[in-house]
């Protein structure tokens, strides 16, 4: 009986022991990046001061264009741990990659707090989102870049165990936007930091686990579906916004508005316009009609002293409606500049007494008026 | 020029009694301006009448109206002729009797004031009742996600290549419904508007700095 107990106890501490071994790769990367958000969050970084060195400007926007090039020209694979902390919360999340010399990189990634809220939409699907990777870049954003912010390089450090290069990008009012560090042997962004104006970090990514120079997998990646085409019939964006489609130039002051794409669903035509200023991105999805008073889930958020739908990971998904539109954003972006962006886009406001007056006066009117 | 003043749209609107309607037709029978006039209001109430129920309260209005005026003077069935006869002869103009008194003139204004305050309030009701409904649509958030991810430059993978590109992995092309992308940068290539507001900073004008030059290994 004895010996029955003594081998049941050694059993259970064995697959106690699987159990925790399992879960320890994941939980440490959390806790890595945990512990890292909280401390960043701590030690916030002041606001500049000192003038820039042109030097070291010069040499970071050199290293940014090395790293928007090795992004294209280097082949690699590896796990991105990617985390956001939001107003409301934070999410973190894997995101695998695969990159290709002269392919995009392919992306894959889930919530670390399990499937995403079903939020099904017209084709009456529901899963889990497309979470995307943070690290890769490209000479268009390395130009938006340049546009809106500072690049200074800033020293050395490591990351991912590999000796890195380390560049800052300073806002025009002289507070710390963003942390890269960039592989120094093939230049490749290995981390990111990403802060507010008050210098709270909202975004880091960090690659726990890469290989350089190879891709797992011998055939040709696929996506999981298709890219969006252009607008139809090579229509004009102004001729879209003749037709009274929303698609402001910018956003936010400094959001340019980077490309506009479009599908066609059972509820008519999507048009995606994607928005951003180098470090940010934001896509504003529009389509004619309204929300149904019933948005599964979604729940009511205030944003910027906009009442909006909001729905995971980490409320980076926001749908409103109005005047005949729907209006959906998507950001990788701080809460402030998420805030901006919606302020700048159109929003049912109150019609007030003389505007309902008006409006009533109109419909009698048109009672009477056989033309109207 | 009318002789009979609002004694003609009382005819019109039959509110007088028989020696009223006496008096004015034999008016009317010997003069032609007050036969035309007649016969515009009676067209005017046709009209009107013809608009709907709506309008029924003209008669109304002209009661009110009438109301707040002072009865002539009628004289008596074979009574004598003296100054206190209100009707004209068909040779003589009728006294003028347009101008109502100040009661019908509070009378008129507090219905026409009540008028305005219905309209109004009926509009600030009919205002508030919400447009004309648009078709309701819900989000498909997943796939704007995935679209989202091509905004940032990558691309949603089909399923999760094995190491060493085990058979049913993307990496054999086995899983996704879309084409192998061949481009750069999938999604990137529509409607691209010039650059809105973009500023170069001394850097970007630093010829040490170009865009796409020399580049320099801190």
């Amino acid at each position: 009986m004895a010996v029955l107990a003594v081998v049941l106890g050694i059993g259970s501490l064995v697959v106690l022991a699987v159990i925790v071994g399992s879960l320890a790769g994941h939980q440490r990367a959390v806790r890595v990046l945990s512990a890292r958000g909280t401390g960043a969050q701590l030690r916030r970084p002041a606001a500049r001061t000192a003038r820039f060195d042109p030097v070291a400007i010069a040499a970071g926007i050199g290293l940014m264009d090395a790293a928007a090039t090795a992004c294209q020209s280097v082949s690699y694979t590896g796990t991105q741990i990617v985390a956001w902390w939001g107003q409301d919360g934070s999410s973190t999340y894997l995101a695998q990659v695969w990159h290709r010399a002269d392919e995009p990189e392919f992306t894959q990634g889930g919530s670390d707090a399990g499937p995403a809220p079903a939020a099904s939409g017209d084709d009456g699907s529901a899963g889990t989102h497309a979470t995307p990777g943070v690290l890769d870049v490209s000479a268009r954003l390395v130009g938006l870049m340049r546009a809106n912010y500072w690049i200074e390089y800033s020293g050395n450090g490591t990351a991912s165990g590999r000796p890195a290069r380390i560049v800052s990008i300073w806002r025009r009012d002289g507070t710390l936007a963003a942390r890269y560090w960039l592989d120094r042997s093939s230049g490749l962004p290995l981390r990111r930091e990403l802060f507010d104006r008050a210098g709270r970090l909202v975004n880091e990514g960090a690659y726990i686990d890469i290989r350089i120079g190879a891709v797992d997998g011998d055939g040709t990646l696929v996506p999981g579906a298709p890219a969006w085409g252009p607008v139809p019939q090579a229509t004009t964006l102004a001729a879209l916004r003749k037709r009274g489609w929303p698609l402001p130039p910018a956003l936010a002051g400094d959001l340019a508005l980077v490309t506009v794409t479009s599908t066609a669903t059972r509820a008519g035509t999507v048009l995606d316009a994607s928005y951003s200023d180098g470090l940010s991105v934001i896509s504003v999805f529009v389509q004619r009609g309204e929300l149904p008073q019933e948005l599964p889930g979604w729940h009511r958020a205030d944003v910027g002293g906009w009442a909006v739908y909001a729905s995971g990971p980490g409320e980076r998904s926001l749908t409103w409606s109005a005047r005949g539109f729907v209006y959906t954003v998507i950001a990788d972006a701080p809460q402030e500049t998420v805030e901006r962006a919606v302020d700048g886009l159109p929003h049912e406001r109150g019609l007030g007494f003389w505007g309902r007056l008006t409006r009533g006066l109109r419909r009698i009117e048109s009672w009477f008026n056989p033309f109207g | 020029m009318s002789h009979l003043g609002r004694w003609l749209s009382a005819l019109v609107d039959g509110e007088l009694d028989d020696d009223e309607r006496d008096h004015v037709l034999n008016h009317l029978a010997g003069c032609a301006a007050c036969r035309q006039e007649a016969n515009a209001l009676r067209a005017l109430k046709r009209r009107m009448t013809a608009l709907g129920e709506g309008c029924g309260d003209v008669p109304i209005a002209g009661r009110l109206i009438e109301l707040s005026r002072r009865a002539p003077q009628l004289p008596q069935a074979g009574g004598p002729p003296g100054p206190a006869r209100a009707w004209p002869s068909p040779g003589r103009p009728a006294p003028w009797r347009a101008l109502p008194s100040r009661r019908g003139w509070t009378i008129a204004g507090g219905s026409a004031a009540a008028l305005v305050v219905a309209i109004g309030l009926a509009a600030f009701l009919l205002g508030g009742t919400p447009a004309p409904a648009e078709p309701k649509v819900t989000p498909a958030v997943d796939a704007y996600w995935i679209q989202h991810s091509y905004d940032t430059g990558q691309v949603p993978a089909a399923s999760i290549p094995s190491r060493g590109g085990a058979a049913g992995s993307p990496g054999r092309g086995a899983a996704g419904p879309g084409p192998a992308p061949t481009s750069a940068r999938p999604g990137q290539a529509p409607v691209t508007p010039a650059p809105a507001g973009a500023t170069a900073s001394p850097a970007a004008t630093s010829p040490a700095a170009g865009h796409g030059g020399p580049r320099r290994s801190p």
